[in-house]
């Protein structure tokens, strides 16, 4: 696998889209989904013209990994890609989770103090 | 031997055979001719048929391939394996499962979308965008 670029100093950022790929693929039973069906379960928060654009840059990013499925004998067609989450993926998507928590308490707060 | 004494003697021999009929067919051989040619027009229609069927399961490129080759040509390596060959291989996964339920019309539709989202995919849409906006300012300019 291609090691991700990133130095010591970046902190990791995580858009929307990513957001809800992570979402998608932490929350599922099965540890691998396809793109398609990341498209078909995201309820239209994502489109198939641009999740794979964003898979993409999440495994530049090294949020994500992938794999090309087993070609089975009887189907015809290109073989399809399978992605999961990264160890690092992970502790991204539960840090900006808490990240995310920290400050709606801290607006509540603030808005309760004004 | 000579079969006939006079040139009269034979015309008159040509003319009796061609006034010959033939026996009207009995029933039996009229049904046999019958069964016959039904037999014969079973095994056309049949014979054409197959071909029709033949023709219509001939071999075919498959859907996108004409777009996986352009995408070939025109873009790097790391975008045709991930954005798109993911993008055709979804399109013609989700035209094969239409075919298999036989909806042939949803198959061209996904067939036509499919086009489209490589399109927007690649970021086509965006450059199109880009320059209708450029062709929208310098008009209103």
């Amino acid at each position: 696998m291609k090691k991700p670029n990133r130095s010591q100093n970046d902190i990791p950022n995580l858009s929307a889209k990513e957001a809800a790929i992570l979402d998608l693929l932490l929350n599922r039973p099965c540890a691998e989904m396809y793109g398609l069906e990341l498209v078909q379960s995201s309820r239209n928060k994502l489109k198939r013209g641009t999740v794979y654009v964003t898979l993409s840059r999440m495994q530049e990013k090294g949020y994500v990994e992938s794999r090309l499925e087993e070609q089975k004998t009887n189907v015809s067609g290109l073989p399809r890609r399978l992605y999961r989450v990264t160890g690092y993926g992970q502790r991204v998507y539960e840090a900006c989770q808490l990240a995310r928590e920290a400050l709606r308490l801290r607006i509540e707060g603030l808005g309760g103090a004004l | 031997m000579r079969l006939f004494t006079s040139y009269t003697e034979a015309a008159s021999y040509v003319k009796m055979v061609a006034e010959i009929k033939e026996p009207p067919l009995r029933m039996r051989d009229r049904l046999r001719l019958k069964v016959l040619y039904t037999f014969a027009a079973t095994l056309l229609v049949l014979t054409l048929r197959e071909l029709v069927k033949n023709r219509r399961l001939g071999i075919s490129r498959a859907p996108g391939s004409t777009l996986l080759s352009i995408a070939d040509f025109l873009f790097s390596r790391k975008t045709n394996e991930e954005i798109t060959r993911p993008i055709i291989a979804d399109m013609q996964f989700e035209y094969n499962e239409a075919l298999f339920a036989g909806r042939k019309y949803k198959a061209k539709y996904i067939r036509a979308r499919g086009l489209w989202t490589l399109f927007f995919g690649l970021g086509l849409y965006r450059l199109l965008k880009l320059l209708a906006g450029i062709f929208v300012r310098s008009t209103i300019r």
